[in-house]
């Protein structure tokens, strides 16, 4: 039953070309870093360009051309996305006790997505910073999207849904100054 | 030994103590439930009268430390002098000049009465603390002032 589940529902589909979706993944894509000197002081500034992977999570129904030409957004959302083999020295998610309780939502910052399989586009489970989140204007995702023309990874429906639900979770959260005290 | 459920304990009701890794780092109140293992030893460090005292579950090897102001992040299994630990005993810590039981290790029927899901608890606080490496690059750029436009508001001509 598992193999059916999996084949009639992909986590992933290869897509090309500058139409964006939420859940597309680029990798190494470019994030700028301004200096907080260069808000004030009309100068010359350097400036650093971070190559970051991220995932799209503005809304697809927002990136969709309408009929005048444009879409919606301006600006794309973007999630910094971690390989699980990069974070083999990480505290909480060098063992699979982490994962597994990130995978239950247990830290609602950050969200798991599937390992990818399909062939010469194999990816290593990912982890999505929910908190770590940039945007860039939509004409440079959509450059950046279609570079060389090479194909992406696209994550596909419910899981797309999935991981904007944990986004909207984790962004809506609440600190209560007291809380009502632990029942014994 | 199926299972069995840690238990804080403290002389005083304003002290609190933590058990970190097995079982998050946060604080946890005297008497409060810390968490279920299924089994475990304990380790005492080499020299007992500044080492730590610490839980190691022997199924994943994660070690939960006691004394969280010498160290916060776990052990590794390897350095501990383990021995087996059974069901009823007491984890203690070295303060001062003699052993306080800090952690009492209680029956499974105890802890059964409990789902499992009860200790497992959401984390808002984890965090990547050092974020893998990424290449980067700087380019200098000229700021203007009174370059930035602000977005003008367009009706949508679909709505």
């Amino acid at each position: 039953m598992a193999d059916v589940g999996a084949s009639q529902y992909p986590w992933y589909a290869l897509v090309s070309g500058s139409d964006l979706r939420q859940g597309d993944i680029l990798l190494g894509c470019p994030v700028v870093v301004i200096p907080p000197q260069a808000i004030h002081e009309p100068e010359e500034h350097p400036i650093t360009i971070d190559r970051q992977n991220v995932i799209v999570m503005t809304q697809s129904c927002d990136l969709a051309i309408r009929d005048h030409g444009k879409c919606n957004a301006d600006d794309v959302l973007l999630a910094s996305l971690y390989f699980r083999h990069e974070l083999k020295d990480q505290r909480h998610f060098c063992k699979p006790e982490g994962w597994e309780a990130a995978r239950k939502g247990r830290f609602p910052r950050y969200h798991v997505l599937n390992e990818c399989e399909i062939p010469g586009h194999e990816l290593d489970y990912m982890l999505v910073d929910l908190e770590r989140v940039f945007t860039l204007s939509i004409g440079a995702v959509r450059k950046v999207a279609d570079a060389d023309g090479k194909k992406r990874i696209r994550l596909l429906p419910p899981y797309r849904e999935h991981l904007s639900q944990a986004f909207a979770r984790f962004f809506m959260r609440v600190g209560l100054p007291v809380d009502i005290p632990r029942f014994k | 030994m199926n299972g069995a459920t840690i238990k804080t304990r403290s002389s005083t009701a304003t002290e609190t103590r933590t058990l970190a890794s097995r079982f998050g780092s946060r604080l946890f109140e005297p008497g409060e439930s810390a968490g279920r293992v299924t089994g475990f030893s304990v380790g005492i460090g080499a020299d007992p009268s500044v080492g730590p005292v610490y839980l190691v579950d022997s199924l994943s090897g994660i070690i939960a430390l006691i004394d969280y102001r010498r160290q916060q992040h776990p052990l590794e299994s390897d350095t501990a002098e383990a021995r087996e630990l059974d069901v009823e005993s007491e984890v203690r810590e070295f303060l001062g000049d003699q052993w306080r039981a800090v952690a009492s290790i209680v029956s499974d029927q105890e802890g059964a009465e409990w789902p499992e899901e009860e200790f497992e608890m959401v984390d808002w606080d984890v965090r990547i603390e050092t974020p893998p490496p990424r290449p980067s690059r700087r380019v200098v750029v000229k700021f203007q002032k009174g370059s930035y436009r602000p977005p003008r508001i367009i009706d949508d001509p679909e709505d």
